[in-house]
């Protein structure tokens, strides 16, 4: 069939051609949020060994997990980055080829790195890819050459950078740009503060982080006037509505942030993003249309369904104007709570792993892998031979029944508390 | 051993003059529009250098602090080629992008590298000067590095070594202009306030230790200090034989220049007495920092996670549900095995003590006798005591 003229000259059809689909890439803070993140739609995950990371209060991955981490993500056409981003001293970086060996072996896809000194030794030890990690706070095109000349195949770009400086570096230096899209925000440029090492005795730029800029300071300015703020703490980011600009940008990766959470935020997040990325690739050329105003609202819903900071698109979205302080000492409430994860099916119904206690008559939300999210009323809860209970409880075992048994309800499936209840 | 040479920051003609042999001295210069840390226009930042070479000061160094976006870049590197640098003696730089420009530049002779945050090791530093050599003429180290460390590079790397000597502690630094958001926010009559560059407070937390964290914010953005402040003046001969060459002495904020004689006379005729005499006048407690020991690698081992699961090569599974009395269920690690009957497991509850355990039985959910698991399976097996959610099985090597 001869192509009609319009399809190949329309601009945006031209560019849509040229488009990758950008990669999205999830938190894994364990093995169990691992396989919720691909199970929910994360083209690849990033995650900490037992060493050399970031989050030493993250659970991290043993050998044992990353193994099958790695085998999880490979047979679901998932990739995954290890993390090896803290600022090593010359006594760890003696330790580091040995485990890069290890870890290249078991097939991680590539390296997370913040130092020239780590990408030596990596490159040396291995050929698998090495990504420059946020805290190396890379901002601008004659940085990412540097970087680029020493080896590394994409940058995680410091989330100072909009996406229109993330393009253009993608574009004039000819090199992968990753940005974060989403979670928690440093107000320092990332790797550049130390409160922690000073004042706890905790490198942060190790793992050791003690939220210091979350504190809240009473100040004092040169006129003697007083206030009492939490001036140095960041909204957390929220960049659903940039997605559709992203999406055209050919920004490689798009990262949400938040290894530390739950299983219920790396679902969630990593299936709002999903849908939105997906929907923005296949209808970039479309004018905005009610459909479209609805899917955003419904995502933004599930955005704001789990405990978080007051949101903000800044930095990626433009200046860094005041409206990222966020003025609270705590994060907002969640309107929903994690009930728990389906880990097997079973002729009487879906074995659910609690986090939560769950008693006969709650209203639940089942959080599939793909499809909708289907609001149900628990008629039922049995233990796994089948006795039944009335209430489980947080690290039990419960065999579901639902109003409308339903045969749907996949591994990975996620499963919160109603926001509003049951129907009225 | 090697000469010590000081560097210091000036910010005012004044401080010229406190300069004892001034042609002696290397000096530090710097203005708002390139450097987060400055109080100086890009005018007055040239009159000083013009100064400077009246006073016969050879070594007069710009200071280019900031990190910056492309657009920054751009913006600001137009400043830093305006500049006389037939009269200058360095560029100081931070941005690996401004190393990469600078580096390119005919006209800027020298460039030191303020290798401070993230830079940890010897190999990445090398990265550095294999790439700019011979330009690249001194790495600025971060006052994280311990004197050991520091030894050990300053024998092996060809170009010039500073670290900080005396001065504030940079904790922190961020692009945001959150001091002046804060100020507009809380005092109604600052709102409509344009023009003011400079905004600076002190501030305290209940949940620090420390009192007294400094604040300062010039066009480039915020700044925190911490109240105590670094001063190496007692380990100068340490300094000298870790191999470094240059130490920066800084007092440009909240009036500390006024101490910049007296630590000038320090630096040139250290003596404990006149040196404790001067503590006892100084406004903050002075600190070694990390100098003698880096306490935050030592802290690094001990945060590291002890909650690690699943690790050992005869790890089988892990303890998913117990109900008392009644049976345990296992879900089966990341490969699938063989369920012999009667074989003996070690486990590990998640307090950490150890049993072994027999296991006579296996089923799947649906109660049917199994002999293999797949990888991920669950299976209940009967009760025993002593166990718990998250206990963990490793096949005992002997079975």
């Amino acid at each position: 069939m001869v192509p009609q003229k319009s399809d190949i000259c329309h601009p945006m059809n031209m560019n849509l051609k040229r488009l990758e689909k950008p990669e999205l890439l999830a938190p894994a803070g364990n093995l169990e949020k691992l396989k919720v993140a691909i199970g929910h739609g994360a083209d690849a995950v990033y995650l900490g060994g037992e060493k050399f990371g970031l989050r030493s209060a993250a659970q991290n991955f043993s050998p044992q997990d990353l193994e099958e981490g790695v085998r999880f993500a490979h047979e679901h056409g998932a990739k995954v980055y290890l993390v090896v981003n803290g600022f090593l001293f010359d006594h760890e970086l003696a330790e580091l080829p040995s485990y890069a060996r290890i870890w290249s072996e078991m097939g991680v896809d590539a390296f997370i790195v913040s130092d020239p000194g780590s990408i030596e030794v990596i490159k040396e030890t291995v050929s698998t890819p090495i990504h420059l990690s946020t805290q190396a706070s890379c901002l601008n095109e004659a940085s990412a050459r540097f970087w680029k000349s020493i080896g590394v195949k994409r940058l995680i770009l410091g989330r100072e950078c909009s996406w229109q400086q993330a393009k253009a570096i993608k574009e004039n230096v000819g090199i992968e740009v990753e940005v974060f899209i989403h979670g928690a925000l440093c107000m320092a440029y990332s790797g550049h503060c130390v409160i922690s090492n000073y004042t706890q005795g905790r490198d942060s730029n190790r793992g050791g982080c003690a939220q210091s800029c979350r504190f809240p300071y009473e100040l004092t300015f040169e006129n003697d006037q007083k206030c009492q703020s939490t001036f140095l703490s960041s909204k957390d980011l929220n960049t659903l509505a940039l997605i559709p600009a992203l999406v055209e940008s050919g920004i490689d990766s798009l990262k949400i942030e938040g290894r530390m959470k739950t299983a219920l935020y790396a679902g969630v997040t990593t299936r709002t993003y999903r849908e939105a990325i997906d929907y923005a690739y296949t209808h970039s050329s479309e004018a905005p249309s009610a459909t479209n105003a609805e899917k955003s609202s419904l995502w933004a819903r599930e955005l704001a369904s789990y405990p978080h900071r007051e949101y903000t698109a800044t930095g990626l979205g433009g200046e860094l104007f005041s409206e990222s302080v966020f003025a609270q000492e705590n994060a907002l409430e969640a309107q929903t709570q994690y009930v728990g994860q389906v880990l097997e099916l079973t002729k009487s119904g879906p074995v659910v792993d609690l986090r939560s206690n769950l008693q006969v008559g709650d209203w639940v939300e089942l959080i599939p892998p793909s499809g909708p999210i289907l609001k149900h009323q628990v008629l039922q809860l049995k233990g796994v031979r089948g006795e039944e209970i009335n209430k489980g409880h947080p690290n039990q075992l419960v065999v579901l029944t639902l109003v409308d048994q339903i045969s749907y309800a996949p591994l990975q499936t996620l499963i919160r508390r109603a926001v509003m209840g049951g129907p009225k | 051993m090697n000469q010590l040479q000081a560097s210091v920051y000036i910010t005012d003609e004044s401080q010229l003059e406190k300069l004892q042999s001034p042609d002696q001295c290397e000096i530090i210069l710097s203005c708002q529009q390139i450097s987060a840390a400055a109080s100086s226009t890009l005018d007055k930042m040239n009159a000083l250098i013009m100064r400077a070479q009246q006073a016969k000061i050879e070594k007069i160094c710009i200071e280019w602090d900031s990190l910056m976006t492309t657009p920054q870049l751009r913006d600001q590197w137009e400043v830093i080629i305006s500049l006389p640098w037939q009269h200058l003696y360095a560029l100081r730089v931070r941005d690996q992008g401004a190393l990469e420009l600078a580096s390119t530049h005919d006209q800027i002779r020298r460039v030191h590298f303020l290798a401070e945050a993230g830079h940890r090791n010897f190999r990445g530093l090398e990265v550095y000067l294999h790439r700019y050599a011979p330009k690249l003429t001194r790495l600025v180290f971060s006052p994280e590095i311990p004197q050991l460390q520091l030894q050990h590079w300053s024998q092996h790397l060809s170009c010039e070594k500073e670290i900080l000597g005396f001065g504030k502690i940079l904790l922190f630094s961020s692009p945001r202009p959150l001091l002046e958001f804060q100020a507009k926010a809380q005092f109604s009559e600052l709102l409509n306030q344009a023009g003011q560059d400079i905004w600076q407070a002190q501030g305290n937390s209940e949940e620090s230790p420390h009192r007294g964290f400094f604040f300062f914010q010039g066009p480039k953005g915020l700044l925190m200090f911490l109240p105590k402040e670094l001063s190496l003046l007692p380990y100068l001969s340490e300094i000298k034989q870790a191999g470094i060459t240059h130490i920066r002495l800084d007092w440009r904020f909240e009036a500390r220049d006024v101490f910049a004689e007296k630590i000038i006379s320090l630096f040139k005729n250290y003596t404990e007495d006149s040196y404790l005499a001067f503590k006892q006048h100084y406004p903050a407690p002075l600190i070694p920092g990390f100098f003698l020991a880096n306490q935050t690698d030592r802290q690094f081992k001990n945060l590291k996670n002890t909650r690690l699961s699943r690790s050992g090569d005869n790890f089988f599974g892990e303890v998913k549900d117990v109900r008392k009395g009644e049976y345990v269920v296992i879900q089966v690690g990341p490969h699938s095995q063989k369920l012999p009957l009667c074989a003996e497991f070690e486990f590990i509850h998640p307090e950490g003590k150890k049993g072994f355990w027999k296991i006579s039985e296996w089923a799947n959910l649906e109660g049917e006798k199994i002999t293999e698991a797949r990888a991920g399976q669950l299976i209940v097996v009967p009760y025993r005591t002593q166990l718990s959610t998250r206990t963990q099985l490793f096949l005992n090597p002997s079975n």
